[in-house]
């Protein structure tokens, strides 16, 4: 009898891991960071009288880091035929259809990653006040959407440097704007419409990437 | 005769190479040896048989009515795998055995634990194992073949498996294809490539010969050796003897090469030994002379 794949077996069958580990490993260790980071900073600025800087340190270790489990996360899985790997994957039965369902529980593992870090922050939030709020936590939400659509299309480049280059800058970029994002105090309707195009964006990107794949990497 | 595959004008285009055209058959119930020298095409024509890279063009027919490679009741019919980085090196006896679960519906964990054992690969059950990359060739090799042969399959496809492998582990080989063709005789096939037969030679029924990209002679190994005579002799006659040979290696006391069986009484005549080539010795004359022609 031939059983499907479903999403999780698939990521298990490329990763070893299943969605639900995957999330938990990953989830896991971005926020024992954060707590770590929030622990440290806070002690300081307790010591020396300054909370107020604290939501700006630890904000910019948490999105760095954030963004760097994406790009680990999503930035691998293309498997060319010549790497190790690449061709059993090929040769298995669901094939190209298999793989499609890996890339797409391995973005399930990045949604899910970022809901679940971003309720962490507004939980430790609420245990030590870093000086942040809920508007923060949706706009933030919006902006690593964006970067899952940025990342995704990043891997359609044919010159891995460039990609590499555009990938440092896009770390660097939201070290630099993580604490201003980080301290903004209203939702504004710009935003709830950024918000619904990088809601279309995630799995557009998705699908681009895919038919790319298939087209340029796995058939050739 | 049935056919597991039935190879029609396929090809396949890259910047540097073609795989032009290939016309060929390989038998139900025998060992099919893909023969050819390095970057003849011989990987290229298994990818694309068993679905690891898209062709250019032309078809193939699978067990006599299947086409779509990519149709996964095919794909579980036929057990492939790579001599070179078929799985990825971080991966471990049980990495290897959870994802071929997955994989396949008819991987039999209990058959690969069993083989694991065989081969002195270790217990995939182990808590500490070693992964792939702390393993040799040849055991990397015996850990591929291990896993594509605990699958329940009808055609089994190796690319290149005895070239990592020593002298015993090579008869080990055999003995294998031996036993998975006798475990239903008739029903089974066995189609590797190589670019050294002969160590291979015994357990080779079919060959098929790759040069260029192309396919230059094929046929069962027994038809194959009549016609074609392997001809040796002195140097004196080798003027005479090398017009009616198709490849000609000489020095100043002998000479050796191949010619067709048409030619074999009046090579006789010329007081020359004329006798069946072996695999190797007829491989070795037939890609000779497609290099020389091309």
């Amino acid at each position: 009898m031939n059983k499907t794949l479903t999403l999780s077996q698939a990521v298990k069958l490329y990763t070893g891991s299943s969605i639900g580990r995957l999330t938990v490993k990953f989830t896991g260790l971005l926020f024992a960071q954060t707590c770590l980071t929030t622990l440290i900073f806070a002690v300081i600025g307790w010591a020396e009288g300054k909370t107020d800087r604290i939501s700006d340190f630890v904000s910019l270790i948490f999105l760095v880091s954030l963004m760097l489990a994406h790009m680990f996360l999503l930035g691998g899985h293309l498997f060319p035929r010549s790497v190790p790997g690449g061709k059993f994957f090929r040769s298995t039965k669901e094939g190209f259809a298999g793989y499609q369902k890996m890339r797409t529980g391995v973005l399930l593992v990045s949604i899910l990653i970022l809901v679940l870090s971003f309720g962490g922050m507004y939980l430790l939030n609420m245990a030590v006040p870093i000086g942040t709020n809920a508007a923060a936590y949706v706009i933030l939400l919006i902006v690593s959407l964006y970067m899952i659509s940025f990342l995704n299309f990043l891997q359609m480049l044919p010159n891995e440097g460039l990609a590499n280059i555009l990938r440092i800058t896009a770390l660097t970029l939201t070290g630099i704007f993580s604490a201003g994002l980080f301290t903004v105090q209203r939702v504004e309707w710009w935003h709830w419409l950024a918000g619904a195009v990088a809601l279309l964006l995630v799995p557009l990107s998705h699908l681009i990437l895919l038919r790319h794949y298939r087209k340029y990497f796995w058939n050739t | 005769m049935k056919n597991v595959i039935e190879i029609k004008g396929i090809t396949k285009h890259y910047k540097d190479f073609t795989l032009g055209g290939v016309d060929a058959v390989i038998p139900c119930g025998f060992t099919t040896a893909l023969i050819g020298v390095n970057g003849a095409g011989k990987t290229t024509l298994i990818d694309i048989l068993c679905g690891v890279t898209g062709k250019s063009g032309g078809e193939a027919l699978y067990f006599g009515e299947m086409r779509d490679i990519d149709d996964p009741a095919l794909r579980d019919r036929i057990g492939y795998c790579s001599s070179m980085n078929f799985f990825p090196p971080n991966w471990t006896l049980k990495t290897i055995a959870d994802s071929m679960e997955l994989g396949f519906d008819n991987f039999d964990r209990a058959r690969f634990t069993e083989l694991c054992r065989r081969f002195k690969l270790g217990d995939p059950a182990d808590k500490k194992q070693k992964n792939l990359a702390k393993l040799s060739d040849g055991n990397r090799m015996r850990t591929y073949l291990a896993a594509v042969l605990s699958r329940d399959t009808e055609l089994l496809v190796l690319d290149e498996p005895a070239s990592s492998l020593d002298p015993l582990a090579r008869d080990m080989l055999c003995d294998l294809f031996r036993e998975y063709l006798a475990e239903r005789d008739g029903e089974r096939s066995v189609l590797f490539s190589t670019h050294n037969i002969s160590d291979m030679e015994n357990v080779t029924d079919y060959a098929v010969f790759m040069s260029h990209g192309k396919v230059i002679a094929q046929g069962f190994v027994e038809d194959l050796k009549q016609s074609y005579q392997l001809v040796h002799g002195d140097a004196a006659q080798a003027a005479k003897a090398k017009p009616l040979m198709m490849t000609f290696s000489g020095n100043a006391t002998s000479f050796e090469g191949i010619a067709l069986a048409a030619q074999a009484d009046k090579l006789r005549a010329l007081d020359t030994a004329v006798e069946a080539p072996t695999l190797q010795q007829l491989s070795v004359g037939l890609l000779r002379k497609a290099e020389q022609d091309e």
